[in-house]
Order: structure tokens, then sequence, then C-alpha cells
């Protein structure tokens, strides 16, 4: 992946026993990669899914806090939705994209997590603080990240009008590069659903923006 | 804000907005929806704020997690490797104790070995014809009251349903998360 998202498989080098004595490195591509710590994580082994969470910890992070607005939830929303990927690797289907699959698992659990605490009439009157990582993440000095600060805290802000459903398309689309039908496949929907989705969220937020003085 | 359902031209508009926000409106229809926009003001003011929402988005970086969060996460990784190698040795231990007493019986009773076999293979096959005859009659039972069927299917989902939540509890618990 190369998406905003920040995924970024480490470049692994992999000594197999006939190069080993000539030194030679054998490189392995991104996908190779992905499929040789797949397999060993799917017989148990922590370390090669370490490296899958590596790789993944940036956009599945993001995608819960996305949801979430709320860094603490986030991470803890993250980390069990790599705790259930692991549990569940031979329910994984090697033909799509693993960030895919993890994706998938990571919002519907965002999913449950909002509708337990719309449930449960939790209601934040003031808006969350932004996630420091985002706050160092453009401009240097003060003023730069009072801005930076500023337009996090209206995306989080226009993000949470949205229902569930709405919020996890504009998610996918907007920070995963993840085309039409992807989030179809997805969110197990139609393209003509994720655009009409789209298409209400778009016009919601304008709506939110309007109010909130966006320009 | 109007509905874009009013009519057929609003649709359009809102389709070549939509269009425009992804980047994929072909540059001879940039003239008809601007064309549009200068008919209704209302959506030119709809459009812009559209627009200034798309790039805040599109601006927007993607969150970071904790310098900490793999290892974290990795600590929070059942152990299912453990766990099979220890399952497995409980099994061989479970079988290795039910012939210890097979043991016993040969080295104490070798002589009478055969008669306990054979008196062994009597009681397996009345055993084994008492479990037919218990089957037929089973059969039997279900085809006059068939809720029976339905109250073991019941019980077997309960079962199973308990047993999903057992695995769950076997998952470590959730650490406090430091961001």
């Amino acid at each position: 992946m190369s998406d905003r998202s920040g995924t970024s498989l480490p470049i692994f080098r992999v000594y197999s026993p006939g190069v080993a004595q000539t030194g030679k490195v054998q490189e392995m591509t991104q996908a190779e990669q992905e499929a040789f710590w797949l397999e060993h994580a799917r017989n148990g082994d922590k370390a090669a899914f370490g490296k899958l969470i590596e790789a993944y910890q940036r956009p599945v992070f993001n995608m819960a806090y996305r949801m979430l607005s709320n860094a603490q939830e986030a991470e803890e929303a993250a980390q069990e939705a790599f705790i259930r990927a692991f549990t569940r690797l031979d329910s994984y289907d090697p033909t799509h994209k693993f960030s895919t699959w993890m994706l998938s698992i990571t919002s519907n659990y965002c999913i449950d997590l909002l509708r337990k605490r719309r449930a449960i009439l939790l209601s934040i009157d003031e808006p969350l603080p932004p996630h420091p990582a985002l706050m160092s993440e453009r401009g240097k000095g003060p003023e730069a990240q009072a801005v930076v600060s500023e337009e996090e805290a209206m995306v989080q802000a226009l993000l949470e009008t949205l229902p569930e459903d709405y919020r996890q398309a504009v998610v996918l689309f907007y920070w995963h590069d993840l085309s039409y039908e992807e989030i179809a496949e997805m969110m197990d929907t139609t393209v003509s659903a994720i655009k009409s989705r789209l298409f209400r969220a778009r016009r919601q937020m304008a709506e939110t923006g309007l109010a909130l003085g966006i320009s | 804000m109007r509905e874009p359902n009013e009519n057929h031209d609003l649709d359009q508009v809102y389709a070549l907005m939509m269009d425009a926000l992804d980047g994929q409106l072909p540059a001879g229809d940039w003239t008809r929806l601007e064309a549009a926009l200068r008919a209704h003001p209302d959506l030119a003011v709809e459009w812009e704020a559209m627009q200034a929402v798309d790039t805040l988005f599109r601006r927007a970086p993607a969150a970071r997690p904790a310098a900490d969060f793999a290892e974290r996460t990795m600590a929070r990784l059942p152990n299912w490797r453990v766990r099979r190698w220890a399952m497995g040795a409980v099994f061989v231990a479970m079988g290795a104790a039910g012939l210890l007493p097979l043991a016993f019986l040969g080295w104490f009773f070798g002589a009478q070995l055969t008669t306990i076999a054979t008196a062994t293979w009597q009681i397996s096959g009345a055993l084994l014809g008492a479990l037919g005859q218990l089957l037929v009659h089973f059969g039997g039972f279900l085809t006059r009251y068939p809720a029976a069927m339905g109250t073991l299917l019941v019980m077997i989902g309960s079962i199973s349903l308990w047993s999903g939540v057992y695995r769950q509890l076997m998952i470590a618990p959730a650490t406090t998360a430091q961001s």
C-alpha cells in the first residue's frame, strides 16, 4: 500500500539455505513478504504477525481514531482488531488484500463500539482534543500547529455528525484511497449504495461545515 | 438546502458535483456545472462548502499510534503455538494414563488375561448390541416426539455458544492503553 494511511512494509531480507553459503541475499517483493509473514503467523508465529502489525498499525489505528474520535479508545480498538485478525487468520482469503481485510475487521469493530456507545446514551458535548500525533504532523511553529489542531477538530466534528456507515465509507475513501468497488466489497454492499452514502455524507458535512463557518 | 430529488436537473447538478470532487468530471462538463451554479446561487454556496470539506479531508493526515503500539499489541496476542503443544501433551498424557491399567493387568494377571479378554469381548459385544437397541428406540422416540429433536438442537447450540464464550475469555485481557 502506498496510500496516505502510512502503510509501509519493511524490506525483509531472507537468507535461504542455498544462498546463505554464497552470502547472497534474496530480496522479496512486498506481496511476497506479506505472504511469507502470513504463512508463519497462521502457524502461530507471533513474531511474524508482529511484522504485519508494524506494517499496518498506522492505517488500522487511523481507521479506529477517525471512527471513534478518541485516541485511547482507538488504540484499544486497533489492538482488539489485530488480536481478532490473529485468531481468525484461518478465515482470511489470500485472494483479497490483507490491508482490506484488516480495515474491514477494524471498521466493523468500531461500528459495534459506536452502537454500544449510543445504546448507553453516552454523549460528549465538548469536542475531543485532537490526537497528539496529529499536532506535530504538519508545520513546526505554534501558529501552524494551531491551524492543524483547528482543522483536525473540524474534521472530527464533521465526521461525528455522520451515521456509522456513512462515516465508515468516508474514512475508507479519504484516508485509505479505496475505490468505490473496494469499499462496497468491504462493506458488503453495492457500488451505487456507497456512492449514495458518500454523496449524502458530503452534503451533510457541507451543511454542518457551513454552520461551523468552514471556508 | 434543496433536496436533489426535487427535480431531475438538480440530480444532474449533484452528479456533476460528485464527479468533480472525485476528479472525474470531463472538461466539457465543467461548463455545465458552472452554468448550473450561476443559475442556482444556493447550490453555489453548498458547492463551495463541499469543496472546502473535501480539501480539509484530503489534507488531514493519518493518525499515528503510540511508538510502542506494536510491542504492546504483540504482548496481548494469545499464544496459540504454546497452547497447541500444551493441549497435545495433555492428550498424550491422558492416552498413556489409559494404557497403564492394561499394562498392570497384563503384569499381574497374565495367565488370566485370555479369560479377561474373552470376557471383555463378550461384554463389548453385549454393550454394542445394547447401544444398537438404544439407537433404534431413540429413532422411534424422535419419530413419535419431533419436539425432542428441537430440544436436542437447542442444547447443541447452547454448547457451541458457551464454547465460543470460553474461547473469548481465553484471550488475554486488554491492557490500559497509553496514548
